[in-house]
């Protein structure tokens, strides 16, 4: 990335949901807002909760007491409750693609453990040996629409567990910037779901990284709204005598491989951006290029190509 | 308010004496204070309200058109004993990347 600008936003960073988060805060819009290194103070707070509540690989979380639970209806927290709301809305948003009871594949793919540290395996030794690409699809018997939520009460078949990683960091994002809505512009980067917005935001550039190269795969500007990005690179391992990711195709349990390496989705909020991201990848590149085309995307293809889509398509600001 | 009666000679040929000049009763002077009081306060006030109406370009002498301008022209000034504000750096760039 080129070399930073001079900036009046106080910046923060972090090492948290198995990435790093940034945290950005410009001037207070009125003079009784708390300065701004308390509110990136008071976000970092925020969002070491949702990795304690919400992790799966924390045996004590609240998330992991939640699928240990023998009862079909637990009461949990508000945080687990609008966390788990917000897995099903994504569930519906996809079409089912993007699943949260996806927990048995992905632990059988090979992804039972954090793997935060660990070195992702090489994406372009994976591209030649992967099984044929086809678009993923929702699993037609799957149990997400039985999941329920009311209040405090988390309703679900008993023994149904779920994985809320195909949701959280977005909620994360969104939930950190409604407490940042005081400041002149802010930027909350929760692993590369970023929610940006304030009173007077600008133009802020945003990067998208390519999988395979060290140049940028697209530059554009947002003022306010949200960006997300899902690939394979980062979580990738040798598996058997292949390799295996982290998103699963839900309608066969394994994992997708669809001829899209990335995708990346603007949206008015960074949930509703990651899910679409994931959507986007697990759709294939024609399937892909219609979901993220109301709001602006980009989809990066097996051989490295790029294709823009909806506001992003004419490299202007996306109106997200 | 005494009236000077010129000095015509009586009938009798004597110069009639003149009346002394008389001031206003107490009761007339604190009248005459009180109302001029009150005046000056009443133009003070109509001045006052008439300064900052035109001070934020509602000049109520002027045309309607003329009052939008003043307006805009009252808006783009620098605060009061201050400099015009530089425009606010750009907002730092982000990166969206998979994790």
């Amino acid at each position: 990335m080129s070399a930073v600008p001079a900036t009046s936003e106080h910046q923060r960073a972090l090492a948290l949901f198995g990435s790093t988060v940034r945290i950005l805060v410009g001037p207070p819009a009125e003079q009784k807002t708390p300065d701004p290194r308390l509110a990136a103070l008071h976000v970092e707070t925020v969002l070491r909760l949702f990795q304690s509540r919400l992790s799966r690989f924390e045996p004590n979380s609240e998330l992991s007491r939640l699928n240990a639970a023998p009862d079909d209806e637990v009461e949990v927290s508000p945080l687990l409750a609008r966390a788990v709301s917000a897995a099903v809305w994504a569930a519906e948003r996809s079409d089912g693609l993007v699943d949260p009871t996806l927990l048995p594949a992905l632990e059988r793919a090979g992804y039972a453990a954090s793997r935060a540290g660990v070195p992702s395996a090489p994406l372009r030794d994976a591209l030649p040996v992967a099984p044929p690409r086809r678009p993923g699809r929702r699993r037609e018997d799957s149990r997400w629409e039985e999941i329920s939520v009311a209040g405090s009460l988390v309703r679900r078949p008993a023994g149904l567990r779920l994985d809320l990683g195909g949701s959280a960091k977005g909620l994360a994002a969104d939930v950190c910037g409604e407490r940042l809505g005081g400041y002149s512009s802010f930027a909350v980067d929760v692993g590369g779901d970023i929610r940006i917005g304030g009173t007077n935001p600008g133009r802020r550039v945003v990067e998208v990284e390519h999988p395979l190269r060290a140049s940028p795969a697209w530059r554009f500007a947002l003022s306010r709204g949200a960006v997300a990005t899902s690939g394979l690179d980062r979580r990738l391992w040798r598996s058997g005598g292949g390799f295996a990711h982290h998103l699963i195709d839900p309608a066969t349990g394994t994992c997708a491989w669809t001829g899209v390496i990335q995708a990346t989705a603007v949206a008015p909020s960074a949930l509703e951006a990651e899910v679409l991201a994931k959507a986007g990848l697990l759709s294939g590149p024609d399937a892909g290029l219609r979901l993220l085309e109301p709001h602006g995307g980009i989809l990066v293809l097996d051989d490295g190509s790029v294709l823009a889509t909806g506001a992003l398509s004419n490299k202007t600001e996306a109106a997200a | 308010m005494s009236t000077l009666t010129t000095n015509s000679p009586s009938p009798s040929g004597a110069r009639p004496k003149r009346a002394p000049l008389r001031r206003p009763p107490r009761s007339v002077r604190a009248t005459l204070a009180k109302v001029t009081a009150i005046s000056l306060a009443v133009a003070a006030l109509i001045a006052g309200g008439l300064a900052t109406q035109m001070a934020a370009g509602r000049d109520p002498a002027l045309a309607p058109k003329a009052q939008r301008l003043a307006r805009a022209k009252a808006a783009s000034q620098p605060p009061p004993g201050g400099v015009a504000q530089a425009p606010a750096p750009a907002p730092a760039p982000v990166v969206t990347r998979t994790s």
